[in-house]
């Protein structure tokens, strides 16, 4: 068996660590490619799954952070999908015994089977930690108490992980009502005085838009959505349209955080304020490697489609371990990106996505089914 | 190349322009103009202006918007090339636009003799009742809330009528011009008059730039409806311009998801004219004429059918086609050209109704152009408003006949009220017996049905007082 080599600084990696944000990136890919070849024998060795679609693939060749990009096969959403069961992506012991499971969401459904997730406590935790790292460092760009309206489905993993964040951020998260009109949700987020806005941008399945937000509160008179009372807005799942990014900036809105990510792993990168076209990745609990027409890691400038895994998550101690539940690794989320490498203007050294575009499963993205049956 | 007029939009003061153009063209499909449509983004400001400026709207006071809108007039179509890219915008005879809109100008520099015709004074505001000559109450009119104006495609008058009274009412508005003919010209070029014209006053009156936002909707005829819905705010107005099924469609879109306070429908037409035995026959003829060419027939005001009785009928129609050989298709920047242009598919469409109706035709020979003509139909046939140079006569043998058969083809029409109704006769007490039993908004004796007077009702009701909420104050 594969002997893993241990990096002395492993223990104190913690995922919510804006230092991962800022060294040089050389030791940045260490690290990742660390805790990949970490998960990468983990689920080799727990998970009967893995262990055939991966028995020709040898951790001693793994050598460098474009080896995990390159020598590591890839998975689809169709391969989930051709599985009997999702708890076939389960480590053995979690599968025996589900009650080490937290959390659940399921996805798609609009042109397929649902897929399915699930996460330990521990990878949750790694997850907000994930979340909240880029603005550890930002506490001035929000309200203080924070008080957030989270106008995503809580059915859907937006719900769950951004009300998680504001709660470790300190402030409180006002979930949306279930079945609330846009109407209802403007006059509940002026119920409590709510100063930071979570939704998606444009119109999906996921939650009531930002956009749609805005033709409610604009059509009821009530204008709520403007710098005054909304500091700071989170939005994901679609990038901001220019002109809507503009007229909320127009209406006094002064901070934006774009977070990418999917149900299957999240968040994989977050906008900063100096170049909010640009997404930084959030490399740790994640890898994230945008691969070529040639199966290669793309270099900066070129475009390439998106792969992800989730690689970290907490024991029960609190300590750095491998992703617990569902494992993925080298997934591809269906993107089409522009890869960036260099120091942002905001001073961080992680590297970069922006133009993103939905090449695979096209459907899934127009329809954007959250677990339809 | 000559370069393109641009017609923006007009939200908050600023004149807006975007990616979103549509080329307006001549009939000739020659480019006149860039209009740019509205973004979502856009019209989001523009419903946001509504509520933010309709305080300070509703306090400007009401002498001050007078002067304002009169000055405004010396600077609104205040170039000959403005009537003339009216003109080629709208197909219509530059004769025709020239007397439409100086008409316009000459109601809105006279705007106190309206208001004085509407509630008897001019400062509206607050008006006194007495009783025996003593004051026993006031009348109070305020604004009613947030309007949003749907203007139509086939009357470039309408702009100023419209616009004018929005700003005296007080309400915040916005305007949504139609996207083809000159309406969106027009419009733009009201905006401009008057903000030069509130240039020359202090800060008070500069509030008055936020008082309407101009927005164009280019969508596709599907989503035009739901798209101009879209423009209708909570708690506000709407006064909707067009056909009837436009109307209809509209209303139900808006009530579908937005509480407003009013829908004020002017799409009525189907104006008719009648000619009793005892009428001046030649005065009459030369009056229906008027009433069916002006523009291009197509006005609400323009009358298709007339109901003849039985005697003077040989002498009308015998005057009618004498006057039908007279017009002749000319240029539409040409002086003396009579009737205007129409785009091919609409003309396709008019010559398949007509024919639909009654079998036959025989005009439309000429491209964008449909002649005046005349045709003798049955007086049971069917009839309805035609947007053409058309007149459908009925002979009918009595003055009782014609009364049923006016009620029929109303009824037939799914209208409550027709709009004009021309009656020439000289007995007057023949024309009050009429107006009782014929349901028309408006009777007019011995005069064409297309002579609007501004200083009366139009359909039955002042705009204005319509955009207000009245309110009885007892003392």
């Amino acid at each position: 068996m594969y002997q893993m080599k241990t990096i002395d600084f492993l223990d104190k990696i913690k995922f919510d660590s804006p230092e991962l944000d800022y060294i040089g990136h050389a030791e940045r890919k260490k690290i990742i490619t660390f805790l990949f070849k970490r998960q990468l024998d983990y689920m080799k060795n727990n998970v009967p799954y893995y262990a055939i679609k991966y028995k020709n693939t040898n951790l001693r060749d793994i050598e460098t952070y474009e080896d995990c990009a390159s020598l590591v096969p890839t998975t689809r959403k169709s391969d989930m999908r051709a599985l009997p069961t999702p708890y076939d992506l389960l480590p053995t012991d979690i599968r025996k015994n589900p009650e080490q499971i937290y959390l659940f969401r399921g996805t798609g459904g609009t042109t397929g089977r649902p897929t399915s997730m699930f996460y330990t406590h521990g990878d949750w935790r790694a997850m907000v930690d994930g979340m909240t790292r880029p603005l550890k460092c930002e506490v001035q760009n929000f309200s203080s108490p924070i008080i957030s309206f989270d106008s995503y489905n809580q059915g859907h993993i937006s719900g769950p992980i951004f009300d998680d964040t504001i709660k470790k951020l300190g402030g409180l998260p006002i979930a949306r009502n279930f079945g609330s009109d846009d109407y209802q949700a403007i006059k509940q987020m002026e119920y409590h005085n709510c100063n930071l806005l979570i939704a998606p941008a444009v119109s999906t399945h996921k939650g009531g838009s930002l956009e749609s937000l805005l033709e409610s509160d604009t059509k009821n008179g009530t204008n709520y959505i403007n710098g005054e009372n909304i500091t700071t807005i989170f939005h994901s799942s679609t990038q901001m349209p220019t002109d809507l990014r503009d007229e909320l900036k127009g209406l006094g809105i002064k901070y934006f955080y774009d977070y990418y990510g999917s149900t299957d792993v999240l968040p994989t990168a977050i906008s900063c304020q100096a170049k909010p076209e640009e997404l930084h990745l959030n490399l740790g609990h994640i890898s994230l490697f945008i691969l070529g027409e040639d199966g290669e890691h793309v270099k900066s400038g070129q475009r390439g489609l998106v792969v992800t895994g989730r690689i970290g998550a907490y024991d029960m101690s609190g300590r750095n371990t491998v992703a617990q539940a569902t494992q993925l690794l080298n997934y591809h989320v269906g993107d089409e990106v522009t890869y960036v490498e260099g120091t942002c203007l905001c001073g961080r050294t992680t590297p970069r996505i922006k133009n993103i575009k939905r090449v695979l499963d096209l459907k899934d993205k127009q329809a954007s089914g959250c677990e339809v049956w | 190349m000559t370069e393109l007029i641009e017609i923006p939009n007009y939200i908050e003061g600023s004149f807006e322009k975007t990616e979103k153009k549509k080329i307006l063209t001549d009939l000739t499909g020659k480019p006149i103009a860039e209009l740019y449509g509205a973004t979502d983004s856009l019209i989001r400001k523009a419903k946001r202006a509504l509520v933010k400026n309709s305080e300070e709207i509703g306090k400007i006071g009401i002498p001050t918007i007078i002067e304002v809108l009169k000055r405004s007039m010396d600077y609104y179509y205040d170039k000959d090339i403005d009537f003339k890219t009216t003109a080629l915008l709208a197909g219509s005879p530059i004769s025709f636009v020239r007397q439409e809109i100086d008409s316009l100008k000459t109601w809105c520099k006279n705007i106190d003799e309206y208001l004085y015709s509407c509630f008897g004074c001019i400062d509206y505001t607050l008006t006194e009742i007495k009783k025996n000559g003593k004051l026993i109450g006031y009348r109070k009119f305020v604004p009613n809330g947030p309007i949003t104006a749907i203007l139509p495609k086939n009357d470039d008058g309408l702009p100023l009528y419209v616009l004018t009274q929005l700003i005296l009412s007080r309400n915040t508005a916005i305007v949504k011009p139609s996207s083809e003919g000159a309406s969106s010209f027009a419009t733009i070029k009201f905006i401009e008059a008057l903000n030069k014209s509130i240039d020359y006053y202090g800060p008070e009156e500069q509030k008055l730039k936020n008082a309407i936002q101009v927005v164009n909707i280019l969508e596709e005829r599907e989503n035009k409806i739901r798209s101009t819905a879209n423009l209708v705010v909570t708690g506000g107005q709407v006064i909707i311009f067009g056909t009837e099924n436009t109307a209809r469609a509209l209303s139900a879109e808006i009530s579908n998801d937005t509480k407003i306070n009013k829908i004020i429908k002017m799409g009525t037409g189907f104006s008719i004219s009648i000619v009793l035995n005892d009428a001046d026959v030649n005065h009459a003829a030369t009056e229906i004429v008027h009433s069916s060419t002006q523009d291009k027939g197509n006005k609400c005001t323009t009358t298709n059918v007339v109901y003849v009785e039985g005697s003077v009928y040989p002498a009308l129609i015998k005057k009618l086609r004498e006057t039908e050989k007279a017009f002749k298709h000319g240029e539409l920047l040409a002086a003396e050209t009579r009737l205007g242009l129409i785009s091919e598919e609409e003309k396709k469409q008019i010559i398949g109704r007509i024919k639909e109706l009654y079998g036959h035709t025989s005009i439309g020979a000429i491209p964008n152009y449909i002649e005046f003509k005349i045709h003798e139909i049955e007086s049971h046939d069917p009839v309805e408003e035609m947007p053409a140079p058309v007149i459908f006569l009925k002979k009918l043998n009595t003055e009782e006949d014609i009364i049923k058969q006016t009620l029929t083809d109303i009824r037939r029409n799914e209208l409550e009220k027709n709009l004009v109704t021309s009656i020439y006769t000289k007995n007057f007490e023949k024309f009050e017996k009429l107006t009782s039993v014929i349901p028309s908004h408006t009777f007019k004796l011995n005069k064409s049905s297309e002579k609007i007077n501004f200083l009366l009702e139009h359909q039955g009701q002042f705009l204005i007082q319509e955009l207000l909420d009245k309110k009885i104050l007892e003392v």
